[in-house]
């Protein structure tokens, strides 16, 4: 029994991380309505960000982080300016745009492996010892990533429900014609979506790999189908139900590690096909497309 | 001819027949059906697997190294059959789940978390395909009836390769031309009209991709009888990513085009990089080329979103006779599906 609240302690810093990842995702999509496969793209440039700022440049856990995040923003924003605008513009179709953001996930990670090699790297992170709360296990560096996804999450709903930035945000993705006929900047407000959501991915991708400590410029592409998976589950451009997704991911992933460490990964995966099956459209169907970043 | 340039002709040969059977099965699913099937590879693996399992005997042959399920000792062509059929069956299951969500774009991201999924279950259930080692000396059709030498049997080897194109190419030319595809374009293009005229998109949607599937099992088993072994690097799922390259450079929905592409996605770009002077380390050599191949998609999708030779469409003239012409890169396609489209703006 102390293994299984255990393990629910770590699925509570995994989820913390996927939910960061997933609610970035999909709020993109929800105004964008485009499947980004770069999204795991940047969330490698935003560990690899991490890695130079506390490795190399001696910068402080905080700083890392921030400049991880900003990185991954302004990735997001370069990609949604200066490539899907373009194509979308010159009429490209459904399909195209999702094998542009392929080819531009390839791009991006071949290029990080150019510069750093194929090669492992791991953080040079201070050893902690860990807090016991009753069976849980966590280190303070665990209970700062919970913590940073905690505020996240308050601030992103926050933004959504109480600004007027949030009351544009949703307009545009309920219908973005009418919302520019509306009077509200509709490119405008599409951009600080991608720079919003691009700075989620960055925060997922940095404390994903505080988290792991150790990886390779794989790590951004098998984290984004675990975040998929959790954004599917809540049914794509529901933010809250991304966070929901997140959690079960998480937490069942974990508890799976428990009997079948290699199939850690693979639970997600059956988690999703199980609700894909009993419910198709996600854990809360009734969160229609338009009110799916406001309710 | 020496006999390693022999050997070399031989292997890009028979490499090239197996991609070209691959890239055909796709381009039916995606090209003429419109499921963009990002799992592609897994069919591929899942036929390379069971051919080894049903020609390499009980594990204890060659000294028990390996375990792996259906052990058997069949005669060529009976294990690809196999493979075929597993490969059939594979994509019945998952086509089950994988096409349920409304959307192209949810069933295809379901098909890519597939992708790594199988990936993961594979490398961790040893007894299943041997785990991460992979398979490894699966004997070659006829190898020891026939005792020829090296490059001898390499020229068989393409004979029975081509003898499978041959075959595929006549089922896939008979598929493209038939009543069905039909069906399957119009859903493609207007998934809400065909519906409206009585075709049922869900049920012919997860019939092409059954059958896309056995035939890209088919391709995997070709492979691994040539090769010899197999294992999860060759079946990541940037490979399904390469036979996408393929058919939007040749052509979708193009026989003729899946070709072309192939000839230059897997065989010229491929290749080419082992004649250009070494300028950098092989680790970083490999990095330019995915550089460059997603360059290539871009490039294309840009300038030529149609392909090198583009979709042939049977349109009638005002004399009523039947013509075909060229598509002018089918702009729009499935949008209209997906409701509001795209807006990235």
């Amino acid at each position: 029994m102390d293994e299984v609240i255990r393990a629910i302690g770590f699925g509570l810093v995994t989820s913390s991380v996927i939910a960061l990842g997933a609610v970035g995702f999909t709020l993109q999509f929800s105004v964008s309505r485009l499947f980004n496969v770069a999204y795991g793209a940047a969330m490698t440039v935003a560990a690899y960000v991490a890695y130079l700022g506390i490795n190399q440049l001696g910068a402080g856990i905080w700083v890392s982080l921030v400049v991880a995040a900003l990185a991954a923003a302004a990735v997001s924003v370069a990609l949604q300016r200066g490539i899907y605008q373009p194509f979308i513009a010159k009429g490209s179709n459904h399909f195209a745009l999702i094998m542009v953001s392929l080819a531009m996930a390839v791009i991006i990670q071949e290029t990080i492996q150019a510069i750093s090699g194929p090669r492992y790297v791991s953080l040079d992170l201070p050893h902690q010892t860990a807090f016991h709360v009753g069976s849980i296990v966590l280190t303070p560096r665990q209970l700062v990533i919970v913590a940073i996804a905690l505020v996240t999450m308050i601030l992103l709903h926050w933004l959504l429900r109480s600004t007027r930035l949030g009351k544009a945000m949703r307009a545009v993705a309920d219908d973005p014609d009418l919302a520019q006929s509306s009077g509200i900047k509709s490119r405008r407000v599409i951009s600080i979506v991608w720079f919003t959501s691009g700075a989620l991915c960055g925060l997922a991708g940095a404390t994903l790999v505080l988290n792991t400590v150790t990886f390779n410029t794989n790590v951004g592409s098998l984290m984004l189908l675990v975040i998929v998976a959790a954004a599917m589950l809540g049914g794509v451009g529901d933010i809250y139900g991304a966070v929901l997704g997140s959690v079960v991911v998480g937490v069942v992933s974990e508890l799976t590690a428990l009997w079948a460490p290699q199939l850690k990964n693979f639970s997600a995966f059956v988690v999703l096909v199980i609700i894909l099956i009993v419910l198709p459209e996600g854990l809360r169907p009734t969160a229609r497309l338009g009110r799916r970043v406001a309710a | 001819m020496s006999v390693a340039t022999q050997y070399y002709v031989i292997t890009l040969l028979v490499l090239f027949g197996v991609n070209v059977v691959a890239a055909w099965s796709l381009n039916l699913q995606h090209g003429v059906a419109g499921v963009w099937n990002f799992g592609f590879v897994v069919f591929q693996a899942i036929g390379a697997y069971v051919t080894a399992a049903l020609t390499l005997g009980p594990p204890e042959r060659l000294g028990g190294f390996q375990e792996y399920v259906l052990a058997a000792d069949l005669p060529w062509p009976l294990p690809l059959l196999g493979a075929a059929l597993a490969g059939g069956v594979l994509a019945l299951l998952i086509g089950l789940f994988a096409l349920k969500p409304k959307g192209r774009d949810y069933q295809a991201l379901v098909l890519l978390v597939v992708s790594a999924a199988s990936l993961v279950f594979v490398v961790s259930q040893k007894e299943l395909f041997n785990g991460s080692a992979g398979l490894a000396g699966v004997p070659k059709p006829y190898a020891d009836e026939l005792a020829l030498d090296v490059t001898e049997y390499g020229w068989f080897y393409v004979l029975l390769t081509a003898s499978v194109v041959a075959l595929s190419y006549l089922v896939i030319r008979r598929l493209t031309s038939s009543p069905w595809a039909r069906r399957l374009k119009a859903q493609r293009d207007n998934p809400d009209g065909a519906a409206a005229i009585g075709i049922d998109v869900g049920r012919e949607r997860l019939i092409v991709f059954v059958v896309g599937g056995a035939l890209a099992a088919v391709s995997g088993g070709v492979l691994v009888q040539f090769i010899g072994a197999y294992s999860p690097e060759g079946w990541e799922y940037s490979m399904t990513f390469l036979y996408f390259t393929a058919i939007i450079v040749g052509g979708l929905a193009n026989n003729a085009g899946v070709v072309v592409g192939v000839l230059l996605v897997w065989t010229v770009l491929q290749e080419s990089v082992r004649y250009l002077p070494e300028v950098a380390p092989p680790t970083i050599t490999a990095n330019l080329q995915g550089i460059a191949i997603g360059l290539i998609i871009l490039g294309f999708l840009w300038w030529r979103p149609q392909g090198l030779l583009p979709e042939r469409r049977v349109r009638l003239g005002e004399d009523g006779a039947r013509r075909k012409v060229a598509d002018g890169g089918r702009q729009g396609q499935g949008v209209a599906h997906e409701g509001a489209g795209v807006n990235a703006r």
